[in-house]
């Protein structure tokens, strides 16, 4: 499902042929059905679903009037209730979300403008988590690590900076955790070492 | 985490996967591409995945995932042969697949 290949008949017989770029990327979710997103050649976001024995795909960017997405970007997504987000950084290294609302169909917004957080170092990975709120983590080109979080209001938040933790490796990848009361953030160090940044609802801490 | 885990640094450009079966864990690739993993349970351990599995070492750079399932997790990476390989840990000991 990477390389230069394209779509053929999947399943009840799809039928969308965009071949993906040289290095696809690719995320996935589920909310009772099985949806697939990627990057298409024209750096636009695509989805295809799989609604029983039939696939339909969407042109996301197009359809949340989003820009088109850099090229290699990061990609993430979430389900959040009856909303779905998928995630990218546009050419200015903006964290975008697409968001769709059943019933109100897709919209956009910019994170990283909303959030007041520096736009994304080129290459930055890009994590996405659900804690009751929504909240997207990237590496600045500071190689602080950011984090953009919206609970009906946007903030944003310099992890780096609050958990005193060293910066992070030039294009670190960068996982998280939700662990009951307890959220993790984890990156590479420019020593390699894997740091993790703990928040227990009194404020970012080092872990370890 | 990687110091009080007792373990070696993550090779330039390590993926990095987490996920949680009551414990933390984090998984990495170090400069042997061998595959890592911390945990912490309250205290913190290191496991070298590869050794422990007796899987062929990973691809430079290869992509990482892991899921619990049940008592089971699992860990897959890419080896040298671009093969998609899969460590699974058992209660009790680990295997490999």
């Amino acid at each position: 499902m990477h390389g230069r290949g394209k779509w053929a008949a999947l399943g009840g017989g799809l039928l969308f042929c965009w071949a993906a770029q040289a290095q696809t990327i690719l995320t996935n979710y589920q909310d009772g059905t099985q949806n697939i997103v990627f990057v298409g050649p024209d750096q636009h976001i695509y989805q295809i679903v799989a609604t029983g024995s039939t696939w339909v795909s969407a042109d996301v960017t197009a359809a949340a009037g989003l820009p088109v997405a850099a090229t290699g970007t990061a990609l993430s997504s979430f389900v959040d209730g009856n909303a779905i987000g998928i995630s990218f950084f546009g050419s200015n290294q903006h964290a975008y979300e697409a968001v769709y609302v059943a019933g109100q169909g897709w919209s956009g917004v910019d994170v990283t403008a909303a959030a007041n957080l520096p736009a994304a170092a080129v290459g930055s990975a890009l994590t996405t988590y659900l804690d009751g709120d929504q909240n997207w983590v990237y590496q600045g080109a500071s190689q602080h690590i950011y984090e953009a979080v919206f609970n009906g209001a946007w903030s944003g938040f310099d992890v780096t900076a609050a958990s005193g933790l060293p910066t992070a490796a030039s294009g670190t990848a960068i996982s998280s955790f939700v662990d009951g009361n307890a959220i993790g953030i984890s990156f590479f160090g420019s020593n390699q070492h894997a740091y993790e940044a703990f928040y227990l609802g009194q404020g970012w801490v080092e872990w370890m | 985490m990687t110091t009080v885990a007792n373990l070696p640094p993550a090779a330039v450009g390590s993926a990095l996967t987490t996920y949680l079966d009551g414990s933390q864990n984090w998984v990495y690739e170090g400069a042997n591409q061998h595959i890592y993993e911390a945990v912490f349970s309250g205290n913190w351990g290191g496991v070298d995945v590869t050794s422990a599995s007796g899987l062929p070492v990973a691809a430079p750079g290869s992509a990482l995932s892991s899921f619990v399932d049940g008592n089971a997790i699992s860990i897959s990476f890419f080896g040298t042969n671009q093969h998609l390989y899969e460590a699974v840990y058992l209660e009790g000991g680990a295997g490999s697949t």
